[in-house]
Formats: C-alpha cells, sequence, structure tokens
C-alpha cells in the first residue's frame, strides 16, 4: 500500500485529464490519499504545470524552486484542475514523492481552494471530504 | 438494497483500513451516527435523505432502520459473537460473508469517499472512546441539555436532533 499524502509531488507515466479528456506524462500534487479512495490503486490528485498561462488563472499557486529542486522552470499547481488517477501509472523509477508543499504552500492552496466556485452543497461530497482531510492535514 | 444497506456493506468492506475485521453493533450505530453528523457539519444536509432515523438510548444513539437493515442484508452480513479486547462481555459483531458478491449501485464514488473520511477519523477507535465521540456531537448534547432540565436521566426513544449541527466554517465560506 502506497503512504503518499497530501500535498506530495508525484510523476505519473501516464496522467489522465479529465478536462480535456488527454492523457500524456505528468506532474501532480495528491490532493486525497488512496487510503480514502474505494480502490487503493486510486489517488485524487491535482495538475501541476509549466505552462506559464497558469500564472494568469486565478486558482493556480507558484510553487518554489527553492524549495522543490525537482522543478528548473516556474510551475504551477493547478487547484481546479483535479483528477483521480491510477497509482499503476507513476513512474517508480523516480524517487518518489519528487517533493513535498510546504505548510505554508498547503495553508495558501487551501485558501485558494475555497474560493474555487463550486456548483451546489446538494449531493456532492467531494469538496467536503476534500476541505474535511485538509484541514485534518493542516492540524496535525 | 437501500443507501443505508448499501453503507453498512460499504463501511464493512472498508474495515480493514482501521485494522479491524468486523464491527460490533454499537461501533456501527456510533458510526453510522457520525456519518449522519458529518454529513450535516459538512454539507448542511443528511447523507441519507433523512430516511434513517437516530433515537437516543441509554449507551447513545441507536437506530431502529439500521436493525432493519441488517436484517436485509443476512445475505450478504453474518453476525458472530465475540469477545473485544476493549470491553468485558462478549458481543454482536458483523463481517461480510466471506465470498459473498455485491454490487453498490446507489453510493456514488463522492459518498464512498465521504464514508471512508469518516471511517479513517472514528472506526479505528475503541468503542468507548467512539462512544465519547456520539456524545461529543451537538445532537446528543442537545438531548442531554433537554434530559436535565427536566431531570431525566435518558429520554429512550426521543429521536436526535440533527438540525442542531453547524456548519463547518470553511464549507460555510465556500458556499456563503
Amino acid at each position: 500500500m502506497d503512504s503518499y499524502k497530501i500535498g506530495d509531488i508525484l510523476y505519473f507515466l501516464s496522467y489522465y485529464f479529465t478536462d480535456t479528456n488527454e492523457c500524456a506524462p505528468h506532474y501532480a500534487m495528491v490532493v486525497l490519499p488512496s487510503i480514502l479512495m474505494e480502490y487503493e490503486s486510486q489517488i485524487l490528485c491535482c495538475v501541476i504545470t509549466s505552462n506559464q498561462e497558469a500564472k494568469k488563472k486565478k486558482y493556480c499557486i507558484s510553487l518554489s524552486l527553492d524549495i522543490h529542486k525537482c522543478f528548473n522552470r516556474e510551475t504551477f499547481c493547478c487547484l481546479n484542475r483535479r483528477d483521480i488517477e491510477s497509482l499503476g501509472d507513476l513512474d517508480l523509477s523516480k524517487k518518489l514523492p519528487l517533493s513535498i508543499l510546504t505548510k505554508d504552500e498547503l495553508k495558501k492552496c487551501f485558501k485558494l481552494f475555497k474560493n474555487i466556485k463550486y456548483s451546489s452543497i446538494q449531493n456532492n461530497y467531494f469538496v467536503p471530504v476534500i476541505v474535511r482531510e485538509w484541514k485534518r492535514s493542516l492540524i496535525v | 438494497m437501500n443507501l443505508l444497506e448499501e453503507t453498512i456493506i460499504f463501511i464493512l468492506s472498508q474495515i480493514y483500513k482501521v485494522k479491524k475485521d468486523n464491527l460490533s453493533q454499537i461501533e456501527l450505530f456510533k458510526l453510522l451516527y457520525l456519518i449522519e453528523t458529518e454529513s450535516y457539519r459538512y454539507t448542511g444536509d443528511s447523507f441519507f435523505n433523512e430516511e434513517v432515523l437516530f433515537t437516543r438510548d441509554k449507551n447513545g444513539p441507536i437506530s431502529v432502520d439500521v436493525y432493519k437493515a441488517l436484517d436485509n442484508l443476512s445475505d450478504f452480513v453474518q453476525k458472530k459473537e465475540r469477545k473485544k479486547p476493549d470491553y468485558p462481555y462478549k458481543r454482536h459483531s458483523f463481517y461480510i460473508k466471506e465470498g459473498v458478491k455485491y454490487e453498490l449501485k446507489r453510493l456514488r464514488q463522492d459518498q464512498k469517499l465521504f464514508i471512508n473520511s469518516v471511517l479513517l477519523s472514528f472506526g479505528g477507535l475503541a468503542i468507548n472512546k467512539l462512544k465519547e465521540k456520539a456524545y461529543e456531537t451537538e445532537p446528543m448534547l442537545d438531548m442531554i441539555s433537554k434530559e436535565q432540565k427536566r431531570g431525566v436521566e435518558c429520554f429512550k426513544g426521543a429521536s436526535l436532533n440533527f438540525k442542531t449541527v453547524k456548519l463547518d466554517k470553511d464549507m460555510k465560506e465556500i458556499y456563503g
């Protein structure tokens, strides 16, 4: 069983983007650990990109290059682009996690996450679970 | 299977995550009650669409609907008498029958995540600690306050009021 935690930076050989329906090798950050999923082979992540367009996006946070040595150019974590991925698609030739978001970065992410406009509180537990687990993780 | 029955099956299928292989009746009652309480806390709404009634009993919240659901699940769930280290007497414990196949058609993926989130918070606790957690919730505190005002030891059978649960402040921020 893996032990990747909220804020871990992973690298997938095949990352499936729900919003574009595409698949590519990609960096991602753990939003919910796999123990929470019905099948522990899955994990909820959000996209990490070096696409400079992300700089202008409201729900992206810039990651410090000084802290996250795995990146060599300005990189962003996109909190509004979340996908359920398979742990089988991780690049295990790399030592994972590649890096971990600091408590301050996680706090910034949480603040930003709360500002995302969500459709309805009814019948959707994704947002409540993320809030519940992130609060637990930030408190601990 | 209805939503409550599927939730029970799902909980029993996931309890290995808190290093247990069965749940006693009291643990099951308390976990289902905490799922409902946490649902009100994080969504402002009932997890079970208000179809499960939780009432006051001398050991905290119970539900007749859970008894009924367990009876209906006899093809999938096995009841055994077991002694647990944190309680002096044998209790009825529930397991998923070995080799049995089931399909959960009502529970959505997001609901499963929520159940697991609650399960990981409370499922690993010993029975007494789990009971304490249930007693710390607003519906139980509200009930105890009413009992104290009336000088009654226990309003056995009285419905617990989930509307007393306060919405989480961050969720309030998100949904205004």
